[in-house]
This record gives structure tokens, C-alpha cells and sequence, in this order.
């Protein structure tokens, strides 16, 4: 399966970037990570990478395919924060998503408001919803999903690793056989920016995964204001 | 300013606004009295409206024709609630929006943005390089079917600029919700792949969306459609996408050269006659000659004319995006003599002979003219 892949960080219009990409490809497949780092004095930033090096870790040693391997890789990222937290005596915190492929097949999970979307032969097939209280407010019929971007609760979030609650939420596995499967994983500093149908519009276009990577940010700068939060994306193409 | 305009003369002028891309006065005018909020301007989070898909379009009234002098008392007292009725509107509108900025979205809304309302400071006095100009009339047919739109000239430098001109068919039911559909549909995809796509696949790619959305919309409806120029401009050249009989030309050093070829049968019987499959005299003298071959609504779309590379443009060079209400009634070397002159003025002259011309059975007719400074 020839998998490509790409991705970006910026730190907008903050002095720091509290964001973490990582993407890990072997022959077998690839793992992406995404964080968005939360929790003040630069220890966001701490927080999202140490969480960033366990989910890598765990997939050296082994498929992470199963919900058992996720749940367990969830879990020792959590560690990973709160050992950070114990250490510098801070409250920092992360979100996750995180994408496994191999063999065709692809899973992944989340926790928080960093988001994935999975496209299928350029349209939009999934979403993750967000840990937030945003989108409980679309949950309850208040607002709809595209409306979550001007919420005033938009930057709340319900779970994140080494906070209260730490639960992950898990995929089905998804067969990868057939048509063109595309993956954005981001930060919501980028999702805040560009809207799902500009997604789909910018991937028609797109020759690889850093061209569509491109064009969403180009967008996105139009747009932004001045201080804008970090943004981060990651995109795979197979 | 930019615009969208699909105008129905009836004794006052209506006119669709999109919000964020500001309204059109009458032809001739190249000073924007309303301009959208550019996206780069907006100080809070980036915002839009985002309510249900289904169209809400709600027009501003502008009365222009005074009406009879008699009963002038009832019409005056039947005006006055129709405006009152305007006002509240308006005013409701206002009041949902307070905290948002007006800007196109990719969903399908119109809400009117009256006059005066959202006009941002002004922009660097930079001269614009690209300015437009349009005609309209309705000829002798019961309403309008042609629309036209373009994007706004002052943000050239940052996206270039777009233009779209799209004659619905009368005759057949909903020629207006197709060409209307379709200048939509460029004007917002412009909106945001203009930040990061060359034009040439941004006319495609907006064609193949403009494509597809027409087509579900016309499912199960009798045959309708539309023809399409499209045009954008970007450092200094000049790309152009055409599905059907309308045309765009191009007027440098006093002359008029058209650009694009119509999709009419006549093109085919072409074919055929080199074939030797028809004789020669058919191509001229068929009388199906002139039948659109290819537009939005058929389907299928069987062909368009595009050029691949850009034309590189110089200064005072004018573009005009036409209907075939416009060239159908004057000849080549009219509408040159009008273009000599400031595209406003060229304009309104146009518009004038085609009045002046007074065909019986007059088509709509609609002229979009760009011109060009470096």
C-alpha cells in the first residue's frame, strides 16, 4: 500500500507553539500523532510532546490496531503527562489523536478537540466529535457542527490527557480497500479556519498530501487574525 | 465592491444581494457604494452565517419608476407599508447578526444587506487594476433569465479578480435558478480557492461543482439551463471558462476580438460537412443551426471552451463578458464605437442601442465589461 504523508505546525500569531505532530512510517504502515498542548508557561508544549513520544513508542512494540493496544497507548500517554505534571509541579495538559494504519486497514482514536476526518475518493466519510462543550451544545441541538467555530464555549474542553478525565474514544477498524482514502488529523487552530467542504475542495486539487497541506494553509491565512492559536495538520494519502 | 444581480425590471428593480459581496448599482458606476468585509479584515474570529441549506432570498426594493398619477394617494399609502414591511425585515436581520460579520459562506444564503450597511473604512488609494462595469435589460421577454456577478475589484492583488456571466433559458422552466445557481457557485468558490489555486483549475474545478450541484438540483424537474462565461484575472493574464452560446471577448487597440467558440449545432454540422457526411450548405443554412449543443442543465456536459494558458493582458485592455441579446442586436463595430469610450460610458451606450434598437422579440441581454490597467 503506498501510503504518503505530510504535515505542518506553526505557531501562528503566539510566541509558542504548544502543538506536537509526529508521524512514524515503516513498511508495515504509519502512525500519526497529533497534540494540541493545553495549560500555561510553555508546559502545553511539554505535554503534547511527551504524550507525542509514548504514542510513538507504543507502536514500535507492537500492531496498534486492537482497541485493547489503543486503550492501553492512551493510558501510558496519560502517564507520560501526569509524570510531567508531578515533575514540574504544573497542570499541563493534552489533547490526542492519533491514526494507526497497517495492512489496509486503519484505526484511531481521540481525546479532546484535536480533530481527524477521513475522506473517501475526495468527500468527507467521518468526523470525530469533539471532547468539548461545544459540541455538546450541538449534541443538544443548540448549535450545529459548523457553528462549534464561533461557540463562546469553543475553547472548553471535556477530556485531555492528564486532566480528569483521560478517556479515550476509539474507532471501529476501517477496511482502506477501494477508492482513494485521505486523513486529516489537526489541531483546532487549523480546523477553526477552514471549513470541511474547503477541505474536500482543497483535496480535489491537491497532487500529495503537503500540496493539500498547502492550500488549507494558504486559506487559513487569509483568515486568521492577529493572534491566532498554533495550528497543526497532518495528512495522509493511501 | 463586487456583485451578484439577477434584475427583474418591473416597474421597480429588484435586486439579490449575496452578503459580503456587496450589491451593484446601475451600470456605469466603478465607485463601490457598498463593499463586502474582506476576510483579512475581521478582528474577531472568523465568522459566518451559518444557518439551514435552503435559500432565503429576500429582496431590497429600490422603486425607481414613479407611479401613476392618479389613485396616487392609494399607491403612495400601499408603498409605504411595502417599505415599513422592508424596514421591519431589515431590522430583524440586523439584530440576528450584531455580533457576526457578514461574508459569503459555501451554503446556500442571501440575506439583503441594504445600503450603506457594513462598508468598512476605506481601503489603500492604490488605483484599482482591474474596474467593471455592467448592462442589463430584460429586451421583450417576461422576466430576466441572464445573470451576472464578479467579485471585488480592490482585492486584485490578493486573488485577482472574477467574472461570471450566465444566460438562463427561457423557454424552458427555471432558465433563472440556473444561471442564478451557477454565478453563486463561482462567486463562493472563488471566495476561497482564489487564496491557493492557479486559475485555470479553478475554473475547472468550480465548473465541475457548479456541475454537479446543478444537475442534483434539476433532478426530476423539466429540462432547464444555462449557458456560462467565466473569467478571472490574475497577474496581468486573463483565463477564461465557456459552456454555451454566450460570449467573451476581448477589445485591445480599438478592436473587438472574441475569445471563446459557441457550443451550437452548427459546429457539429461543421464536422459533418468536412466528413462530407452533409453538404456544405447545411452548416449556413440549417435551421437548428443556432441550438445550444452544450450548457449547465443538459447533464452530461458534452463540451467546454477554456484557454489552458493565460493571456497576458496590457494596459487598457477591456474584456466583456455578453449575452446573446447583446450581439445577437448589434454588430461588431457598434459595440467597438462604445468601447472607446470609459467602460462606464461604454456601458450605458451599449445598453442604449440595444433599446434604441427595438427588436420585437428582444432577448435579455447583459454585458459585463473589465478593464485592465497595470
Amino acid at each position: 500500500m503506498n501510503i504518503k504523508t505530510a504535515s505542518l505546525s506553526d505557531c501562528g500569531g503566539r510566541s509558542i507553539n504548544d502543538d506536537t505532530v509526529r508521524i512514524r512510517q515503516d513498511e508495515d504502515g504509519v502512525c500519526v500523532f497529533v497534540g494540541d498542548g493545553l495549560g500555561g508557561y510553555a508546559g502545553g508544549g511539554q505535554a503534547s510532546q511527551a504524550a507525542a513520544e509514548a504514542v510513538l513508542a507504543a507502536s514500535r512494540r507492537g500492531s496498534l490496531l486492537t482497541e485493547e493496544r489503543l486503550l492501553s497507548t492512551a493510558e501510558q500517554a496519560d502517564q507520560a503527562v501526569r509524570k510531567l505534571q508531578a515533575e514540574s509541579r504544573g497542570n499541563m495538559k493534552t489533547t490526542l489523536v492519533t491514526l494507526a494504519i497497517e495492512d489496509g486497514r486503519a484505526r484511531w482514536m481521540h481525546v479532546g478537540d484535536s480533530r481527524l476526518y477521513h475522506f473517501r475518493d475526495g468527500r468527507l466519510q467521518f468526523q470525530t466529535m469533539d471532547h468539548s462543550v461545544s459540541q455538546m451544545a450541538v449534541l443538544m441541538g443548540e448549535i450545529t457542527r459548523e457553528q462549534i467555530r464561533f461557540h463562546e464555549d469553543r475553547n472548553r474542553v471535556l477530556r485531555a490527557l492528564g486532566g480528569e478525565n483521560a478517556k479515550p474514544e476509539i474507532s471501529p477498524t476501517v477496511m482502506l480497500t477501494g477508492g482513494q482514502d485521505a486523513f486529516l488529523l489537526c489541531t483546532d487552530g487549523f480546523w477553526e479556519y477552514v471549513y470541511e467542504p474547503e477541505m474536500e475542495q482543497a483535496l480535489r486539487l491537491a497532487k500529495d498530501p503537503e500540496d493539500w497541506l498547502e492550500r488549507m494553509k494558504k486559506l487559513l491565512q487569509t483568515r486568521v487574525p492577529e493572534d491566532n492559536d498554533n495550528f497543526t495538520a497532518a495528512a495522509v494519502f493511501c | 465592491m463586487g456583485g451578484l444581480s439577477c434584475t427583474k425590471l418591473s416597474g421597480s428593480e429588484l435586486l439579490l444581494n449575496i452578503p459580503g459581496l456587496g450589491g451593484l448599482e446601475d451600470s456605469g458606476q466603478t465607485e463601490p457604494t457598498e463593499t463586502t468585509l474582506p476576510a483579512v479584515e475581521e478582528t474577531e474570529a472568523w465568522q459566518t452565517e451559518a444557518e439551514t441549506v435552503t435559500e432565503e432570498t429576500q429582496a431590497v426594493t429600490e422603486p425607481d419608476v414613479q407611479g401613476p398619477a392618479f389613485n396616487s394617494g392609494w399607491l403612495y399609502a400601499a408603498l409605504a407599508l411595502v417599505v415599513l414591511l422592508l424596514v421591519c425585515l431589515v431590522a430583524d436581520t440586523l439584530r440576528k447578526s450584531k455580533k457576526r460579520a457578514k461574508q459569503a459562506t459555501l451554503k446556500q444564503e442571501t440575506t439583503p444587506v441594504p445600503a450603506g450597511e457594513g462598508v468598512p473604512a476605506p481601503e489603500a488609494v492604490a488605483p484599482l487594476c482591474v474596474t467593471a462595469a455592467v448592462l442589463q435589460g430584460q429586451g421583450a421577454r417576461e422576466d430576466q433569465q441572464d445573470c451576472y456577478g464578479y467579485s471585488e475589484p480592490a482585492r486584485y492583488a490578493q486573488q485577482g479578480v472574477l467574472a461570471v456571466v450566465a444566460d438562463g433559458m427561457g423557454g424552458l422552466a427555471n432558465g433563472s435558478v440556473v444561471s442564478s445557481a451557477l454565478v453563486r457557485i463561482f462567486q463562493e468558490g472563488f471566495q476561497s480557492m482564489a487564496a491557493y489555486a492557479q486559475p485555470d483549475e479553478l475554473l475547472l474545478e468550480m465548473a465541475a461543482q457548479a456541475n454537479a450541484q446543478i444537475n442534483e438540483m434539476l433532478r426530476g424537474t423539466p429540462r432547464s439551463g444555462s449557458t456560462l462565461v467565466s473569467a478571472v484575472i490574475r497577474d496581468g493574464k486573463l483565463y477564461f471558462l465557456t459552456v454555451g452560446d454566450s460570449h467573451i471577448y476581448l477589445y485591445r487597440g480599438g478592436a473587438l476580438l472574441q475569445l471563446n467558440r459557441e457550443h451550437i449545432y452548427q459546429e457539429e454540422l461543421a464536422v459533418k460537412a468536412i466528413n462530407r457526411e452533409v453538404p456544405l450548405s447545411r452548416v449556413q443554412g440549417d435551421r437548428q443551426a443556432h441550438s445550444l449543443t452544450s450548457y449547465f442543465g443538459i447533464g452530461k456536459i458534452p463540451g467546454l471552451d477554456r484557454n489552458a494558458k493565460g493571456i497576458k493582458l496590457i494596459t487598457g485592455d477591456r474584456i466583456l463578458l455578453a449575452t446573446d441579446g447583446v450581439f445577437g442586436t448589434l454588430p461588431d463595430q457598434r459595440l467597438e464605437r462604445a468601447l472607446e469610450h470609459d467602460i462606464g460610458d461604454a456601458a450605458k451606450q451599449i445598453e442604449e442601442a440595444v433599446r434604441e434598437a427595438d427588436r420585437p422579440y428582444q432577448d435579455n441581454f447583459t454585458g459585463l465589461i473589465l478593464e485592465y490597467r497595470e
